[in-house]
């Protein structure tokens, strides 16, 4: 639901529920104050109409005055004379009187005479059964000092005003002779006379005779509470109010209805209709002023806004803004609030544009540098093959030549025509190649042994003896190559520790390098000692290492001519045993040419007889 | 002993070889057997004299056996050419050498003390002719 919509359902419904709840009240607390009102007006009137039909006793009453305190009334009490009956009780001027019935008691309460007038044309009615005797201590009898009874009595089913007064000279003096009462129908007319103004409709019921429903439920009501009266809604526009009237004897005898017109409640509902014409209007306006004023003030700058934003979020220049309007308020701080957050995602945007750039650079380095980096370890890793297929064709030449030469001497023997001479070099070679056989195999042993880190022997060694036997051994080769050894600085005992069978491995690589290079020409070995190292140097005057082939010299699978034979593993192997000895192998270039190689290790500690240093 | 008077060049760079297959040659009857120390000298004696066969190592420092091959071709020296060679793998340099010089036969050097009479005279059996 939009905004706006939503806006005004919201305030409908509030300001509908504000003022309906207005109505509500102010019509329960009008109409509660108008019924009241309405009620006590009706019981004022009430009152008076009861006023009114007591009057007919009190007048009854005024008019017996001048009956009571008449001397001839007293005489007749005493003598009972037919002419006073006839000369004062004329139906005639009893009737303009408006006096239905006269009674004379004598002072015990016996009945004197009663008197029913008869009236126009109608029969003379029969006295009453309720006058016809009274007791001594009836109420219409007893006078006491008020001087006489005024009040209402059910004769014949007629209620009928009465009063009574006693008889008494005319100077007001006793002794009492008597009572006089006078009695006076209520009529229907004489009710309807009583309300006075013309819009009250007064009627009045004997009870326990059939009556209106309203009225007989208004009796049990006043019997009940004992109230003086009851007012009671007749229907919407009219209201009734009902009291008793009661005889001399205080007994209840007829219900009076006084009704009224509900003038008061019906301005109410019509002031309250006015009121609720106006509360739909003020409603309506609140709704057009509020959709008006949300609008201009809220909901267009809102739609601007919204507009606005989506422009720009839509693909639109990142660096515009929302335009920010004059107005000081919630909705102009919300669009500064926007343009400070448009400024913040474009320089956070920035920085994450720039970090990006950077952070491809780097990675784009980081990846060419490891490219660079696997490239050159694929490569080595490469070369690294090819040496060691190399190396492996290469073995397999070693071992083969020897074996070659052994089993073609030993052909040669066999064959059985070889001169003596020829037995003899044939021998000669099997000797040579057998130990050339063995020491590439050593050579082989060895390289596995350094590839996988070895334990070095530490035997006590008189390296001077080392170097004798290996120079022995190569005697033959160098005799072949036409080259003499000379051995120098052997003879004297030198103590060193190691491990004998390395030891001879590395002389005796020193030495067949220094044969195969010889060049036809000798080949010079001296041991010396040199501080706390023996060091061991062979020269030959051979063509000697290129300069840039010096420094790779002692790496392993190194060959100066890759076709020429050899494992290229032989010095490489030296300097292993030199280094777990503790010693050190290296080149020198000769003087004038050919190669120098020396290989130091130290020389062993003086020892006690216990062993110990 | 039968006399054979093939002259035959044994080119090696290993003087124990070399001496190896001239005493083999030698106590089986072959009187006119020379030997050449490497490549170099083997193409200056091929080249000066005509031999009914050389016998060629492979393995042979700055000037290969495949040098040699290559320079008798080259100079249309008539002979016939038998390898006999210690490689690791004879089985490849064969194949190797039938494909670029199909005339010339092989032998491993191990092989050789058994097998080598035989090759020669297999050798000797084709006429002599250039190698390509």
């Amino acid at each position: 639901m939009k905004l706006r919509p939503k806006t005004l359902l919201i305030t409908g419904i509030i300001i509908g529920v504000l003022l309906l709840g207005i109505y509500t009240v102010v019509y329960g607390l009008v109409e509660n104050g108008v019924a009241e009102l309405e009620a006590r007006n009706l019981k004022d009137l009430v009152h008076d109409a009861a006023w009114r039909v007591d009057d007919e006793g009190a007048h009854a009453y005024r008019a017996l005055g001048d009956w009571a305190s008449w001397d001839d009334t007293y005489n007749f009490m005493e003598t009972r004379s037919e002419a006073y009956v006839e000369s004062n009780l004329e139906d005639v001027s009893l009737a303009a009187a408006e006096i239905d019935i006269m009674g004379f008691y004598d002072a015990e309460g016996r009945t004197v005479l009663i008197k029913m007038v008869k009236g126009g044309d109608s029969p003379r009615r029969p006295i009453p059964k309720e006058l016809a005797s009274l007791k001594p201590d009836d109420a219409l009898l007893a006078h006491g000092k008020a001087g006489g009874t005024i009040g209402f009595l059910l004769l014949g089913g007629r209620l009928t005003a009465v009063a009574s007064r006693p008889i008494l000279t005319s100077k007001g003096a006793g002794p009492m002779r008597g009572t006089i009462m006078m009695g006076r129908y209520i009529t229907d007319e004489m009710i309807a006379m009583s309300s006075g103004t013309t819009s009250l409709n007064t009627s009045m019921w004997i009870l326990d005779t059939p009556m209106p429903d309203d009225a007989r439920s208004a009796a049990g009501e006043l019997e009940a509470s004992g109230n003086e009266s009851v007012v009671k809604n007749f229907d919407d526009h009219v209201q009734a109010g009902y009291f008793f009237v009661h005889d001399i004897y205080g007994k209840p005898r007829a219900i009076l209805r006084v009704k009224t017109l509900r003038n008061g409640h019906a301005e109410f509902v019509k002031g309250m209709q006015y009121m609720a014409i106006a509360f739909v209007i003020v409603a309506g306006l609140f709704e057009v002023l509020n959709f008006v004023l949300l609008d201009m003030f809220v909901l267009s700058r809102l739609r601007r806004l919204g507009e606005q934003t989506s422009e720009i979020g839509g693909g639109g220049n990142e660096k515009e803004r929302v335009s920010v309007d004059k107005e000081a308020d919630e909705i102009s701080g919300l669009t500064s609030d926007i343009n400070t957050m448009l400024s913040r995602l474009h320089s956070v945007r920035q920085e994450l544009l720039r970090n990006q750039i950077s952070y491809n650079r780097r990675l784009r380095d980081e990846v060419r540098q490891k490219t660079r980096l696997l490239a050159a370890v694929n490569a080595r890793l490469r070369r690294m093959e090819k040496t060691k297929n190399q190396f492996l064709f290469n073995i397999g030449h070693e071992l083969k030549s020897p074996l070659a030469v052994i089993e073609m001497n030993l052909a040669t023997i066999m064959g059985g025509k070889a001169t003596a001479k020829q037995v003899k070099e044939s021998g000669r070679m099997i000797n040579r190649n057998l130990l050339r056989l063995k020491q590439k195999i050593e050579e082989i042993i060895q390289l596995s042994r350094f590839e996988h880190g070895r334990q070095v022997q530490k035997d006590d060694l008189d390296f001077s003896e080392l170097v004798r036997e290996v120079a022995e051994t190569y005697l033959d080769f160098a005799s072949v190559k036409k080259a003499k050894l000379h051995v120098e600085g052997a003879d004297r005992r030198r103590l060193v520790v190691g491990d004998r069978h390395l030891l001879q491995y590395a002389l005796g690589n020193l030495f067949s390098n220094a044969v195969k290079y010889c060049d036809r020409r000798d080949i010079y070995v001296k041991v010396a000692q040199d501080g706390k190292n023996v060091v061991f140097s062979i020269a030959n005057s051979g063509v000697g290492i290129k300069p840039e082939n010096r420094h790779k010299l002692f790496d392993r699978f190194f060959k100066e001519d890759q076709n020429s034979p050899g494992t290229g593993v032989g010095l490489f192997i030296t300097r292993e045993i030199a280094r777990s000895h503790s010693g050190n192998v290296w080149y020198e270039p000769g003087k004038p040419r050919g190669a120098v190689f020396y290989f130091s290790i130290p020389v062993a500690e003086r020892r006690d007889m216990y062993g110990k240093k | 002993m039968v006399k054979n008077d093939v002259s035959i060049l044994v080119i090696d760079d290993e003087e124990d070889v070399r001496r190896s297959l001239v005493l083999l040659l030698e106590t089986n009857g072959f009187s006119n057997v020379e030997s050449a120390d490497g490549a170099k000298e083997g193409i200056r004696k091929a080249a000066s004299k005509a031999y009914d066969l050389i016998i060629l190592d492979m393995i042979m420092p700055k000037v290969s056996g495949w040098g040699v091959l290559q320079e008798i071709a080259a100079k249309k020296i008539k002979t016939r050419v038998l390898v006999v060679s210690a490689v690791g793998l004879p089985e490849v340099v064969k194949t190797e050498i039938k494909s670029r010089y199909p005339s010339v036969g092989f032998i491993p050097k191990t092989d050789a003390a058994a097998g080598l009479i035989g090759k020669i005279k297999e050798a000797m059996a084709e006429p002599a002719g250039t190698i390509l």
